[in-house]
């Protein structure tokens, strides 16, 4: 039990390693000069309009979870098709098929909804 | 899954998962009814429309369920495949009863969702009623700890959003938040202590694990328990983190009270109820079945197992939630106390269950009244919690003092409502008692060096049952001893019928408990005594990588 643990640790121990040294290695080496536009908040290089503490449109997360949505559908529809081939030679084919149809027509009537219930129009 | 031989799946078993299928299908209906043909009606139109349209839902699963028996046996739903699905669901009377037990506390909650306006959104409000209800009753058939835990966070996603639907109230918006908090935190550890049971036995079925402890058990030639065994104990103490939080039980407690206060009635109703209910019969299937070899004594001598832990928290669960119920002003609030400490009650009764299964005599009998309790405790707190909901909506709020007056202008639902109260407190001729009766015997039955610690916990039931009679006498004392000028006004239908089906099953199954107790007794024993078959073909055998934990974990028991 212990080998295959010690190798998880040993991952664990090189990951923090990884993350902590660049931070290690700028706190040492990096020049630290402070001027007022450094201090300013970034928005793409663009000069800050307004308070930085503005409450977003509701509508901007509805957007972000459908497109999230679609995009967990990208990725489990992608290897589903890589490995199609393989698990119909083996006779699941019918089966995987009628898989992905159900989760298809789940995913479209989520859309349906969403466009029906105007989730989908900019106001 | 690994395609090493042809599949086995046998489309005629979706038949058994027909109640499932035909819930979540209607959700979406309803989800698009209220978005399509219904768009720009008034919310309360929308509201009976889209209501009446969901207890379509229920029905037809009773009719799905009813089929078979109509049609005669063989027709249709073919023999009663014990397992399912490559063995992960179970088709079992457990599953088809519980399916049936949970169609009709949906039909009820729905009932009550239709008394008053509290949101607008009602297709999605009713579609996560009926996606819930698809997640218990995957969770009561479920046989495999994945499908468990997915059976689990459908039921519960489900119902943190629904737990929030108030909009306009803050109130529904943090007990959203809590549970959802909450429960999120408990989630992870439970999967986490799944995840660990898998790295110790090599497999997720709970047969399958269940024959891996024994023989394991057999090998050291211990009598079982999980002494010195650090990884299979922080295994079910992370098991038991999961199971806890849904039960309410102190101290994984503390979101309950929130949490039911403050979302709406029904949906608060569905959280005590289904959700608890579902619970409990998955903790029983995995500790009575699986995790059986790990219960240890409770005598003391012997190694330790989860028979003690469960019963410390029996006992702080109860009592904690009975002494706290007697402070509270809201109806909900107490209620949610209640909740708390009939869960501890209902642990009580797995203990029972537990010792008996090993003794190997009435293992059936005790598992049996558990569930009989269980069925009963969901039936009256659903009909209590449509009093808030009547509440709610004449008066929009909720405290035990709203129904003062209430057994003058309304006669027959006071009467129902104090029926209520009293199988809640376990006075006969209720069913609160006899159940209470029949779990609490079963200790009798228990081995002899386990009785002297279960009987200590019955008494301390006992003496909390007469704590309870307190609480719950203030809801009689206002529905009958005093009077007010606010009145809710008549009860709407919604809300009458649940509390009156409630009382009648409180008062029917208390004079004639025996169809109950027999079917719930041989849904347990199916429970009991599902196992896989010796060597499924479609179950691979543990992959040496996971085999070597087992070999380290018995070490370590050395």
């Amino acid at each position: 039990m212990l080998p295959n643990y010690g190798f998880i640790g040993l991952l664990l121990l090189a990951a923090v390693a990884f993350a902590v040294a660049p931070l290690v290695v700028v706190a040492l080496v990096a020049p630290r000069k402070w001027s007022v536009e450094k201090g300013e908040a970034y928005e793409c290089g663009v000069r800050t309009t307004g308070e930085t503490w503005v409450r977003f449109r509701i509508q901007y997360y509805v957007y972000a979870l459908l497109f999230l949505v679609f995009d967990i559908e990208t990725i489990f529809l992608y290897p589903w098709a890589v490995s199609y081939l393989g698990l119909a030679e083996a006779g699941f084919g019918l089966f995987v098929l009628v898989e992905m149809v159900v989760f298809l027509v789940l995913l479209a009537v989520a859309l349906v909804f969403a466009w029906a219930a105007g989730d989908l129009r900019w106001v | 899954m690994p395609p090493s031989s042809p599949p086995p799946i046998d489309f005629s078993q979706l038949w058994a998962l027909s109640p499932e299928i035909l819930l979540t299908l209607w959700g979406l209906v309803l989800l698009l009814v209220d978005v399509g043909p219904l768009r720009g009606r008034p919310g309360s139109s929308r509201r009976k429309t889209v209501g009446s349209l969901a207890l379509i839902g229920p029905i037809g699963v009773f009719a799905l369920l009813l089929a078979p028996l109509v049609a005669g046996p063989g027709a249709g739903g073919g023999d009663p495949d014990p397992t399912l699905v490559y063995g992960t669901i179970a088709g079992d009377p457990l599953a088809t009863s519980f399916n049936g037990v949970i169609a009709l506390l949906l039909a009820m909650v729905i009932g009550m969702s239709m008394a008053w306006d509290f949101t607008e959104h009602w297709g999605a409000y009713f579609a996560l009623l009926l996606w819930a209800a698809v997640g218990m009753m995957v969770l009561v058939a479920a046989e495999e700890l994945l499908i468990l835990f997915l059976a689990l966070e459908l039921m519960t996603i489900c119902l943190y959003l629904a737990a929030a639907f108030e909009k306009d109230k803050r109130r529904s918006a943090e007990a959203g938040m809590k549970y959802f908090v909450y429960g999120s935190v408990a989630s992870a550890l439970f999967l986490f202590g799944l995840s660990l049971l898998y790295g110790l036995t090599g497999t997720t079925f709970l047969d399958g694990i269940r024959r891996v402890l024994v023989e394991s058990a057999a090998a050291t030639g211990e009598a079982g328990g999980l002494s010195g065994d650090l990884v299979g104990a922080t295994a079910v103490l992370l098991i038991l983190v999961g199971f806890g939080f849904k039960l309410a039980a102190v101290p994984f407690h503390q979101w309950a009270p929130d949490t039911y206060e403050g979302a709406p009635a029904p949906v608060s109703a569905w959280i005590a109820s289904g959700s608890k209910l579902a619970s409990l019969v998955a903790l029983m299937k995995v500790l009575l079945h699986a995790l059986a070899p790990w219960a240890g004594a409770v005598g003391g001598e012997a190694g330790g197992g989860w028979v003690l832990i469960v019963a410390a928290i029996a006992a702080a669960t109860m009592t904690y939630g009975n002494l706290a119920a007697l402070a509270q002003r809201n109806l909900k609030r107490m209620l949610a106390y209640s909740s708390i400490a009939h869960a501890g009650y209902m642990l009580v009764g797995v203990l029972a269950a537990m010792v008996t299964v090993r003794s190997g005599s009435s293992a059936a009998e005790a598992a049996g009244a558990v569930l009989f309790y269980l069925v009963i405790y969901s039936l009256t707190t659903v009909g209590a919690f449509a009093a808030a909901a009547w509440l709610a909506r004449g008066l929009g709020r909720d405290d035990i003092d709203d129904l003062d007056g209430l057994g003058v202008r309304s006669p027959g639902l006071a009467v129902c409502l104090a029926i209520l109260m009293l199988s809640l407190i376990g006075l006969p001729p209720t069913a609160g008692f006899v159940s209470k009766l029949a779990m609490f015997l079963e200790v009798l039955n228990a081995d002899a060096s386990a009785r002297s610690t279960l009987l200590l916990l019955v008494a301390l039931a006992l003496v909390n049952s007469v704590i309870s009679a307190f609480y719950y006498a203030r809801v009689l004392r206002a529905l009958f001893l005093r009077r007010s000028d606010r009145s809710p006004g008549p009860a709407p239908r919604g809300v009458s019928w649940p509390i009156v089906l409630a009382a009648l099953a409180a008062v029917g199954f208390g004079l004639e408990p025996a169809p109950l107790v027999d079917s719930m007794r041989s849904a347990a024993s199916a429970m009991l005594t599902i196992t896989l078959p010796p060597s499924p073909p479609d179950l691979p055998a543990p992959a040496p990588v996971a085999a070597i934990p087992v070999s380290g974990g018995m070490a370590m028991q050395k």
